[in-house]
């Protein structure tokens, strides 16, 4: 009963997600490739989307708290999150990337600034959000369940 | 700015110093020039007075010059007679005066008259009288004084003639006697002492020195008056008058006598004021007496009136000189101030407008962003209705609610996808995808899918294809769906606002001559039309991306293979008014008055009209017949036409069965004679058994076709294309005549209906006599003998229309016909439009589609000039076709049920589906799942390299292309590894190292562009190709897009790696490999 419960709650949580637009189709996409073969693929690929990003922000960070900040180094570390993050499907973040690299090509510091504290706001939620819902499955493929598959007609 | 100013305002100055500078240099030669003048003509005039005074002055002195003299002479003469005697008695004066006067009477010259007087009265006198002189005398004194006159003797002066009697004068006592008695001498001017014409005469009395007397002699004023009339005054007047006031000489040319002036002294000039004239006043002494006279001249303005006019004069010159410039100036000032003021404008314009269009720029771009996101969000929401349509009980009302959120979700989608066209079109990133499909299949599947929309008003939808030439070029290459988008556009456009009459759509195929009414969009010359103008001016970017279109649409027109296909779509409706044709290709335009009641954006046709442009035609609105209704859209577009070698390919298949196809029959018309030269005709769309039957059947029966079309525009159309096969045809106009129609042609009546077979003949003997309605031409009294003599049976063919009468009356005519036909004889049936299948049960074809295009080839494929075998009774039950729902999700596929006993047809399915077989219009579904299957096959067991620096993306499309199928997939993070791994391969002798790349484009170190050219270098060498699929987060279409290509990348693809995408673009890639291959071989 408690497994039903867990997978409902599961299902509400993703559908949360997806309503949050913290993350897109392409979460999904990447939940569709997963399977026997590749049984970890989703959660290897988010950890990986933890690790750049995490190294990337505290790249920017450092190069935006430069006396003057050189927005040719600033500019592929953005796109390489932008990247990322769009391969996961981490919505919000990559549309804040999008409005960093329209201030990078400004070469704006205070926008980029704002955008930096955005990114990261996006990212954090997003990586609270990915870390529970990893628990969650975990739970249910702890207590012996599987993991419902989420459909979205995309 | 300020130069201009500048220049303006140093121009009157100019002009006025010039002014200044050449207006005083000839007012001071004018000045001087006048005084002389003026002094001149007042030493003129000064001259001419003073000759004229002095030549009054001689006359006066010299008319009587000694009259003093003389007359004292005569008095101390006369004196000495008298001093002897102080008493003097008249006869005394007769004998010893008198003589001594008439001797001074006739010696002294001019005199007129000579007296002597004395002091107590006595008087004698001679005085020249008119031809005679007489003598006046007084013989007495005291009371008795009389004056007598009387004749004289002219020589010796004694008195002959009878004396008469004069009025006396007291003479004594006059002023002059008195004078004379005083002074001695006196003079004055006065009348004479007698005669008849008493004048008036210059008299000089003198005294006698005795005083006992006076001597006076007289001289006529006349003769001084009329010598000073003689003088020439040259306009000028002259007045004389004694001291008295007696005015002597008045002579004048003008009446001007008040002006006289009579005070002035003696030798002044003296001007009268307000008078033309100047007076010369002076005395002159005639014979003694004093006169006063006044010379008037006119002469004294002329001086200052030729200054008066100099000074107009001038003063007129130098106002017109003063004005004129003036003038000048201020229209230069003005014209100037109205320069600059348009400049201004201008600038401001011209800035609004830079500044309209960037806004309108920055518009069109958040505008397509956010079209996007809105795009995303709204297939986040179908995607959320089906999660919750699937957890939903179907059926229920929550169910069917959310079917209508979908529905309503879909068309968003649609509306949203238009919006984006447009502004794709609008930033120049609409591309034409080229892709083989077949014309007359997608026209027919355009009218197919407004057929019932249509109907449904009771509005017939057309199609024609005129010449059929669509049919001989039918499979050309281009972009079938944006083709398919314009013609949705107008048809459904035409259908909105048509309520009554039919839809016609036709569309015919001509080469494109260079005078061909294309007109390029992007084309410099001719009508460019504003929408491209807008587009060329609106950046660089975008006057490359037209450009870009320029060089498609050139590249199209200069392809030998291009084909100009014009489509025509014809409604019956409200019509466009000619004043809103040019604006309702506009965007966001709809005419009010006919678009009342009907949505949309106003976006169609504006979106149609660049479509229309981007393939390289031009569409416009054409001119209908007075009277006739609705609108009629004309477009064409230019396509390539498909290659030679697919076409051969489906002749070879043709000739097995037909072999040399040599025209034989004559009355088949215009497809078979050129159906042994031309490469692409009409066979391609029917059996090879017809072609087979044309050439072997030479004396074969004709068939006939009778149509019963309620619409007269489907009859006609329908007509035209059977007749082009060569069948022949009859229409019927009105149910009515259906039978009588039946009648005539075939011999049959209702009537003779249950005598069938023998009385056949009969009737069709006798219909010899009844005028035919054979619209064909080919007289078919002719024929009907030998039909009935031929070994192979006719064959007749219904087309009927169920809406053009009441079925079940139609079904009975058809019936009887058909029983009373003779027994050779083959009737078919087909019923258009007839829901109920009512027709099919007596096993009749019936058809709900539109009888068009391959649909009635098929139906005329029954006849068996174009390959039908004749129907055998059972088998025409195979051939019925019930659609049991007007919605027709699936067509009445004939094709399907023949084909199984048909293996004519059968090499039509071998081919593939763009030749036979409506498709449903919106079959994706199957599409998809063909395609999944293909793209799994199209990469199973194949070597891919993935070329990205992010290795989370690059990580996802491992995985993604493991699933697909591929064998094995080298990840690589930068371009030159990419570079490095490509070369390794090639060197150690792999003839392909690697099926497939996928490259990221933006990358550090090496980005994919230049990644790709190094790649082409390496293989160059090799003579290989590896297919570089370029992957990136823009659209298809943008920028990036382009630059991949120009790259030398073979195909690009989204960053999210859709399946669909990938296989279409595999395949692509696949099909130009292969083709590529065959052609080197």
């Amino acid at each position: 009963m408690e497994l039903v419960q867990m997978q409902k709650s599961l299902q509400d949580y993703t559908k949360s997600l997806f309503l949050d637009g913290v993350l897109d189709s392409q979460f999904l996409q990447l939940q569709q490739l997963q399977d026997e073969s590749n049984p970890d693929f989703v959660s290897q690929v988010v950890t990986l989307f933890f690790q750049d990003s995490d190294r990337i922000l505290n790249d920017l960070s450092l190069s935006l708290d430069q006396q003057v900040v050189d927005f040719k180094k600033v500019d592929p570390h953005v796109h390489q999150l932008k990247g990322s993050s769009s391969s996961i499907g981490a919505q919000r973040v990559k549309n804040a990337c999008v409005v960093f690299r329209n201030f990078c090509e400004q070469q704006n510091v205070e926008g980029c600034h704002r955008c930096l504290q955005q990114v990261k706001k996006e990212y954090y939620l997003v990586k609270n959000r990915l870390e529970t819902l990893f628990k969650l499955e975990q739970q249910i493929v702890a207590s012996g369940g599987m993991i419902p598959a989420m459909e979205l007609g995309f | 700015m300020v130069k201009v100013t500048k220049f303006v305002s140093s121009r009157p100055l100019v002009s006025l110093i010039l002014l200044v500078v050449f207006g005083t240099i000839p007012i001071v030669i004018w000045c001087i020039a006048t005084k002389n003048i003026r002094n001149n003509v007042d030493s003129l005039t000064e001259d001419r007075r003073s000759s004229l005074v002095s030549e009054i002055e001689n006359i006066g002195r010299f008319i009587y010059p000694k009259t003093n003299s003389s007359t004292i002479s005569l008095a101390g003469v006369i004196d000495s007679f008298i001093t002897n005697n102080n008493n003097i008695h008249f006869t005394e004066i007769q004998t010893q005066i008198a003589p001594v006067l008439f001797h001074a009477y006739s010696m002294i010259p001019e005199v007129s008259q000579v007296s002597y007087i004395s002091t107590d009265g006595l008087l004698f006198s001679y005085i020249t009288g008119i031809n005679t002189s007489f003598a006046v005398f007084a013989n007495s004194t005291g009371g008795d004084y009389t004056w007598y006159t009387q004749t004289i003797d002219q020589r010796t002066g004694l008195l002959n003639g009878d004396a008469t009697r004069s009025q006396p004068l007291d003479v004594t006592n006059t002023d002059w006697f008195h004078a004379a008695q005083r002074d001695h001498v006196t003079a004055f001017v006065g009348t004479g002492l007698g005669g008849q014409d008493n004048e008036i005469l210059f008299q000089t009395v003198v005294s006698l020195d005795s005083k006992k007397g006076v001597v006076s002699l007289g001289f006529p004023v006349k003769s001084f008056t009329s010598d000073l009339n003689r003088l020439n005054l040259r306009g000028g007047e002259l007045y004389m008058w004694t001291k008295d006031g007696t005015v002597l000489v008045y002579e004048s040319s003008l009446i001007v006598s008040s002006f006289i002036p009579r005070d002035c002294s003696s030798g002044w000039v003296k001007e009268t004021k307000g008078s033309k004239f100047e007076a010369y006043c002076s005395v002159l002494e005639v014979s003694g007496v004093p006169l006063s006279y006044t010379l008037m001249s006119p002469n004294k303005g002329i001086g200052t009136s030729i200054s008066n006019a100099a000074m107009y004069m001038l003063i007129f010159m130098a106002i017109y000189a003063f004005f004129w410039p003036l003038g000048f100036v201020v229209c230069m000032v003005r014209a100037a101030r109205r320069e600059m003021d348009l400049r201004s404008s201008l600038i401001n314009q011209m800035e609004a407008t830079q500044q309209a269009e960037r806004k309108s720029m920055n518009k069109s771009q958040a505008f397509a962003q956010a079209s996007h996101d809105i795009r995303g969000s709204l297939a986040g929401i179908t995607g959320l209705i089906d999660l919750c349509r699937q957890e939903v009980k179907p059926g229920s009302d929550v169910d069917a609610s959310l079917q209508q959120m979908n529905v309503c979700t879909k068309d968003l989608v649609a509306l949203l996808n238009s919006v984006l066209d447009m502004s794709k079109i609008e930033s120049g990133k609409m591309l034409l995808e080229e892709e083989e499909f077949n014309l007359a299949k997608l026209l027919e599947d355009v009218v197919d899918f407004f057929h019932p929309m249509a109907m449904k008003k009771k509005v017939d939808v057309v199609l024609d294809l005129h010449d059929g030439s669509i049919l001989k070029s039918s499979n050309v290459r281009g972009d079938s769906g944006k083709l398919k988008q314009i013609l949705n556009n107008l048809v459904s456009n035409a259908v909105k606002f048509t309520v009554e009459g039919h839809i016609s759509i036709r569309a015919w195929a001509q080469k494109p001559g260079p005078k061909s009414s294309v007109v390029l969009a992007s084309e410099p010359k001719g009508s460019v039309s504003m929408f491209s103008k807008l587009m060329l001016c609106m950046s660089k970017d975008q006057s490359s991306s037209s450009v870009y279109e320029n060089e498609i649409s050139n590249s199209i027109r200069n392809n030998a293979n291009t084909m100009e296909f014009v489509f025509e779509v014809d409604d019956t409706g409200k019509g466009i008014p000619v004043e809103m044709r040019k604006s309702v290709f506009e965007n966001y335009v709809q005419v009010r008055e006919t678009a009342r009641g009907q949505q949309g954006t106003g976006l169609g046709l504006g979106i149609v009209q660049s479509l229309v442009r981007l393939m390289g035609g031009e569409i416009r609105i054409t001119e209908k017949a007075m009277g006739e209704k609705g609108t009629c859209f004309q477009f064409n577009v230019l396509l390539l036409t498909a290659s030679e070698t697919d076409v051969n390919a489906r002749e070879d298949i043709e000739s097995v069965a037909g072999g040399d196809y040599v025209a034989s029959t004559p009355n088949l018309g215009l497809t078979i004679n050129t159906s042994s030269g031309g490469s692409m005709n009409i066979r391609h769309h029917l059996s090879p058994r017809f072609n087979n039957c044309l050439s072997s059947s030479p004396k074969q029966e004709a068939s006939r076709v009778v149509l019963l079309l309620k619409d007269e525009e489907r009859r006609r159309v329908t007509e035209k294309s059977i007749k082009i096969l060569g069948i022949k045809v009859t229409v019927v106009e009105k149910w009515e005549h259906l039978s009588n129609a039946l009648e005539r042609l075939f011999g049959f009546s209702p009537q003779s209906s249950m005598e069938s077979s023998l009385r056949n003949e009969l009737s069709s003997t006798s219909s010899r006599e009844l005028p035919l309605i054979g619209t064909d031409g080919v007289d078919s009294r002719s024929q009907l003998p030998r039909r009935r003599s031929a070994s192979f049976s006719a064959f007749v063919l219904l087309m009927i229309d169920a809406n053009a009468g009441p079925f079940l009356e139609m079904n009975d005519v058809v019936e009887k016909f058909r029983r009373g036909l003779h027994h050779g004889v083959v009737c078919k049936v087909v019923w258009l439009n007839e829901p109920t299948g009512r027709g099919s049960e007596r096993g009749d074809v019936c058809c709900l589609k539109p009888l068009h295009g391959s649909r009635l080839n098929r139906v005329l494929k029954m006849l068996p000039e174009l390959g039908g075998i004749v129907p055998r009774e059972s088998s025409l039950l195979r051939h019925t076709l019930v659609a049991t729902s007007p919605k027709g999700t699936t067509s009445c596929e004939i094709q399907e049920v023949e084909e199984e006993e048909e293996p004519s047809l059968r090499y039509n399915k071998k081919l593939g589906k763009t030749i036979m077989g409506p498709k449903p219009v919106g079959n994706s579904e199957e599409e998809r799942v063909a395609s999944n299957a293909s793209c799994d096959g199209l990469l199973k067991g194949k070597r891919v390299m993935v070329v990205d620096d992010n290795r989370i993306t690059s990580s996802v499309a491992t995985r993604k292309l493991k699933k697909m199928g591929v064998l094995d997939v080298k990840q690589c993070d930068n371009g030159k590894e990419a570079v490095r791994l490509v070369s390794e391969g090639l060197t150690q002798g792999d003839v392909l190292p690697f099926d497939y790349i996928f490259m990221d484009c933006q990358m550090p170190v090496m980005d994919g562009y230049e990644t790709t050219r190094e790649i082409r270098k390496v293989e160059r060498n090799y003579g290989v190709h590896i297919p570089i699929i370029a992957v990136s987060g823009h659209d298809p279409g943008s920028k990036e897009a382009k630059d991949s290509i120009k790259a030398g990348m073979d195909a690009f693809l989204e960053k999210n790696m859709n399946q669909d995408q990938l296989g279409k673009i595999i395949r692509e890639i696949e099909s130009k490999r292969t083709a590529h291959a065959t052609t080197v071989e």
